[in-house]
């Protein structure tokens, strides 16, 4: 009696054990997710075949840029963020194709397409290794309430599988007392 | 327990230390023999002026030149590879994988060239990559031309050597030398 209550103890064990191994184990996207490289603004972020160093972020109410001789103005219902970084190869041609913003509640916001022809931005550029940095612009346009305590995620492609991800934390204050410009001008970043 | 069922514990026992190597090679075969074929591992070196055979075709360094210098320190160098196709079925072998590299281990891909451009001496010359040609479907016997641009910076030109792989055909790639 004793015996077989023992057995039955050690079955109810095993699989206690095997059910916490399952229900802990991480799933197949987290395992062949994206492998963070973490940092803050000003910090040399050296990922697997690009270093990013994101330099400054001003947020503002509208842009204006001008490009083949028009100008051209953006407004938005929420915020422009605006981040100026250099990016350089390591070993390799690169091409860096994917920044987001995540917000406090861990919303995503890929970089704005509206702005794409706007001078000076950064993403999409050949980078090649041995060359100086370039540096250029990687603009957002977010709600209000997801400028503060945000993070910027910085990699080759959209979802890196087994490859870095610069994960870069964006000390920025809450909306309320972040500086907000009525209007940015964006030739004038990009040629500073 | 009796003396056989000790003897079938430990055999059990010891036969995890060949089980489970097995298991995590079975799992790993496939993801193993992908990483294996799209690595550039196997170098065949071509000595100047010298021809060497890479996925059914002929290969030759007809030229490495420098194109133009910037005043930020890059420079465009213009590769060009001469190859005679020896068999059919070129197409199945791409993509084909032309790069610069140097003793550090810096790697420069192509960038983009239009089909024609001026070369430095002023003549007109017609471009085609490498992957460009292959997908002509090439025959036997054809004469290709390709010609590939890259941008690096100018103290790396004369330390860079050419190298080409095709996807069918890695871990082996050619690595032409030039002349000094």
């Amino acid at each position: 009696m004793i015996r077989v209550f023992g057995y039955l103890l050690a079955i109810a064990i095993a699989a206690g054990l095997l059910l916490a191994m399952q229900r802990s184990t991480p799933g197949y996207a987290n395992l062949t997710g994206p492998i963070p490289v973490v940092g803050k603004v000003g910090d040399l972020i050296e990922t697997r075949r690009f270093d990013v160093t994101l330099e400054t972020i001003r947020f503002a109410r509208r842009l204006h840029f001008t490009r083949y001789g028009r100008n051209h103005e953006r407004d938005t219902t929420g915020v422009w963020a605006v981040v100026t970084a250099k990016f350089s190869a390591r070993n390799v041609s690169v091409t860096v194709n994917s920044a987001t913003w995540q917000g406090p509640t861990e919303l995503r916001y890929s970089a704005s397409s509206r702005v794409e022809n706007a001078p000076g931005v950064l993403l999409g550029r050949r980078l090649e290794p041995g060359l100086s940095p370039q540096r250029g612009l990687i603009i957002f346009e977010i709600p209000a309430d997801q400028v503060a305590d945000a993070t910027l995620l910085v990699s080759e492609t959209n979802w890196p599988r087994l490859d870095s991800e610069a994960r870069i934390s964006l000390s920025s204050p809450a909306t309320g007392t972040a500086l907000v410009a009525d209007m940015l001008d964006l030739n004038r970043l990009a040629d500073d | 327990m009796t003396i056989a069922e000790r003897r079938w514990r430990r055999l059990s026992l010891w036969g995890l230390i060949v089980v489970l190597p097995l298991v995590v090679a079975v799992k790993a075969y496939d993801d193993a023999r992908e990483w294996w074929q799209s690595s550039e591992l196997i170098e065949r070196l071509v000595t100047v002026g010298a021809t060497a055979q890479l996925g059914g075709a002929d290969w030759r360094l007809a030229d490495i030149r420098l194109a133009a210098e910037r005043s930020d320190g890059s420079a465009v160098v213009l590769v060009q590879l001469e190859a005679v196709v020896r068999e059919t079925g070129m197409t199945m072998r791409l993509p084909c994988k032309v790069a610069l590299r140097d003793a550090r281990g810096q790697q420069w891909l192509p960038t983009f060239l239009p089909p024609a451009v001026r070369s430095p001496d002023g003549k007109r010359m017609t471009t085609t990559s490498c992957n460009a040609a292959m997908s002509s479907k090439p025959q036997p016997g054809a004469q290709l031309t390709i010609t590939e641009s890259f941008i690096l910076p100018r103290a790396a030109f004369d330390d860079v050597t050419p190298t080409i792989s095709m996807a069918a055909d890695r871990p082996i790639f050619l690595r032409f030398l030039r002349k000094r």
